[in-house]
């Protein structure tokens, strides 16, 4: 088997340049790339020197992905999920997001940061004990709350994780913080490096998951499904929880077919006991989008000709009809299997639920934890998820 | 290079801005108060540019109502006339300095539009001046460079909204490899011709549509003729005309009104 080392290296050739500013460049994580790379590629910079505010082109995002920038984050790390912002539109699971860096070395069709990011380079936040100790003083301020934390949102949780070694690092404070749980979400099957941590069973690894079908079509250069399950069942033989995000579901002909046939791979392999919870959600993404998806990918790719019409929010998504369709289809056939796995909807609307799952998350026992409020903190989050 | 006389050419800023929304020709450029050129009409006049002119100074006298494509037609303007080489400026910090006086972000993706200008037809961007089009707007060209039915939108004079409608449908249609039939619908209203294009670039979401429209007419066709009916992904969009004169009157909105939800019952919440 690879070392986690070996891996590293195998990440980091694959970028082109490696960028450090001055006031990162002796971070454990620079010192670490300094050590795995070819120091030819290896530039110190100024701070703040690639820094732009500017919306990137469809060439300057690819290029981006094979530049790497060593950065500290000024701003906060620890923030509510976006969907929180949208409480009156959507249904709210009441989970943060921790960023640890920005963009993602794999290159699905339909990723949102496509419009988001700016800069022309991944870039991993140097500063993770800032990070840790952020979470420090919202575990003193607010210490009966239990905080869901993911870091998946703007980059992808383990795709670099050999590289910078961030969950041996977050891993500890939630070995101190048993009510609080962190997520790892991700495409990636990089688990290695972490499989050996000691937990308090508080740590999930979830995989977005879809048919190897759009793997192949619309999730480049990603794990494939086999691999990904492969990892998931490593986490689980070492009582790490696991969960799984069916999300984007995407529509296209004879997709009940292709999903059917990744339920029944899912459920050979993991009991309803095994999940902590599957969550679903729609193909969506900003209007905004779109002009870049159809310069990268054209209009073969399933997601750019889809018939997607705008919706509350602003998103774009498809008709409730379609939705609802799909969600009670996949919903149905897990319960088919056994009636206790937990499937719920991510970024929905209440309406949708009702629909399609029969219940608002509140009226569910498996998810009122969940999706209870949680009083005296402010809505920060500010992704377009 | 030959002097003229601020008198005779002389286009002040606020002139600027009504013979840009007036004028049936390219826009002249105007830089401190001396027009640059006015590049389709025959009288061409020659650049009145005194050495030590300082553009990125003159630009900041330019209406501040310039929008963003009327900057890129100015940036060229003057490029293409190679004036930029001339004063020995940098053309991608020129556009962006210029873009920046007036609040906009500079980026590759506004430059490489700019660059497409030089190849859309004049009358699409008289219409694009005329209706005051951002150049974001034109992003969406990049992706099929070789738009053929451009000139559809000035022939039939479009809106502001329908004209960029047109654009992402028909650049997406064209890149699906779709038959625009244009020349069967050219006659048509604007409206129309958008119509037919959603139909078929969203044919499931028509196919929808019209399923419901046809159970509706089936158990309410009287009723129909007081309401449209849209469906946009999450909701419907009713709007009603319906004169109440008694009370007998609203039994009867309450009824259809209960028609209308059996048709969507299983669709909406």
């Amino acid at each position: 088997m690879i070392s986690t080392d070996q891996l590293a290296s195998q990440i980091i050739d694959k970028i082109e340049s490696i960028w450090i500013e001055e006031t990162s460049w002796d971070s454990d994580v620079a010192i670490r790339i300094r050590k795995l790379s070819d120091p030819s590629k290896i530039f110190k910079i100024a701070d703040g020197l690639m820094e732009s505010k500017n919306e990137l082109s469809s060439a300057e995002y690819e290029k981006s992905k094979k530049q790497l920038l060593l950065t500290r984050f000024k701003g906060k790390f620890f923030k509510r999920c976006p969907g929180s912002s949208q409480k009156k539109i959507l249904a709210c699971c009441n989970y943060h997001i921790l960023n640890l860096g920005q963009q993602c070395p794999m290159d699905c069709s339909y990723c949102y940061l496509q419009s988001y990011l700016k800069t022309k380079a991944l870039q991993i936040y140097t500063n993770i004990d800032d990070a840790i100790l952020e979470m420090k003083e919202m575990s003193e301020t607010l210490a009966d709350q239990n905080f869901r934390v993911g870091t998946g949102e703007i980059i992808d949780s383990l795709a670099l994780d050999p590289v910078t070694l961030y969950s041996k690092k977050l891993i500890p404070f939630f070995n101190e913080n048993p009510r609080w749980t962190l997520e790892f979400k991700t495409k990636s099957d990089h688990v290695t490096q972490f499989l050996d941590e000691k937990h308090h069973g508080n740590v999930i690894a979830s995989w977005s998951l879809n048919p190897d079908f759009i793997i192949q079509k619309e999730e480049h250069l990603t794990a494939s499904l086999e691999n990904r399950l492969l990892a998931a069942k490593k986490c689980l033989d070492k009582n790490f929880q696991i969960s799984f995000h069916l999300d984007p579901l995407i529509y296209f002909d004879n997709w009940q077919f292709h999903y059917i046939e990744l339920i029944k791979k899912i459920t050979t392999i993991f009991k309803p006991q095994d999940l902590q919870i599957i969550s679903l959600g729609a193909l969506r993404f900003q209007p905004e989008q779109k002009t870049i998806m159809r310069q990268r990918f054209g209009m073969s790719s399933l997601v750019t000709r889809s018939e997607m019409l705008p919706s509350e929010g602003g998103k774009l998504r498809y008709h409730q009809t379609i939705r609802n369709e799909m969600y009670a289809f996949v919903k149905d056939a897990f319960k088919k299997v056994n009636p206790k796995y937990n499937v719920y909807l991510c970024m929905e609307t209440p309406e949708t639920w009702i629909q399609s799952l029969g219940h608002m998350p509140s009226q569910d026992v498996n998810l009122q934890s969940i999706f209870k409020p949680i009083k005296n903190l402010e809505v920060s989050g500010t992704n377009p998820l | 290079m030959e002097f003229l006389n601020k008198k005779d050419i002389l286009l002040t800023i606020e002139s600027l801005k009504n013979y840009l929304g007036k004028s049936q020709f390219h826009p002249a450029i105007c830089i401190n108060g001396y027009l640059v050129k006015d590049s389709l009409s025959d009288k061409a006049i020659n650049i009145v540019a005194k050495n030590s002119l300082d553009l990125s100074l003159a630009i900041k006298d330019l209406n501040s109502n310039f929008n963003s494509l009327q900057l890129a037609l100015v940036y060229l303007e003057l490029r293409n006339n190679g004036f930029l080489e001339k004063l020995n400026i940098i053309k991608e910090d020129f556009f962006s300095d210029l873009l920046k006086t007036y609040n906009y972000n500079f980026s590759s993706i506004l430059l490489q539009t700019t660059e497409h200008l030089n190849s859309l037809p004049s009358s699409f961007l008289f219409w694009c001046l005329d209706k005051k089009v951002q150049l974001s707007h034109l992003e969406v060209l990049l992706t099929k460079k070789n738009h053929p039915y451009l000139d559809l939108i000035p022939e039939k004079n479009f809106s502001h909204a329908q004209g960029i409608q047109f654009l992402e449908l028909s650049v997406e249609l064209l890149l699906m490899n779709i038959d625009l039939n244009i020349s069967q619908i050219k006659n048509e209203k604007p409206e129309e011709i958008l119509s037919y294009l959603k139909k078929l670039r969203y044919p499931k979401t028509f196919e929808y549509s019209e399923l419901k429209q046809h159970e509706l007419k089936a158990i309410a066709s009287d009723f129909l003729r007081h309401i449209t009916m849209q469906p946009v992904s999450d909701t419907l969009s009713l709007n009603l005309n319906f004169n109440i004169k008694s009370l007998q009157d609203i039994k009867k909105l309450e009824l259809n009104l209960e028609k209308i939800k059996s048709v969507y019952k299983n669709d909406l919440n």
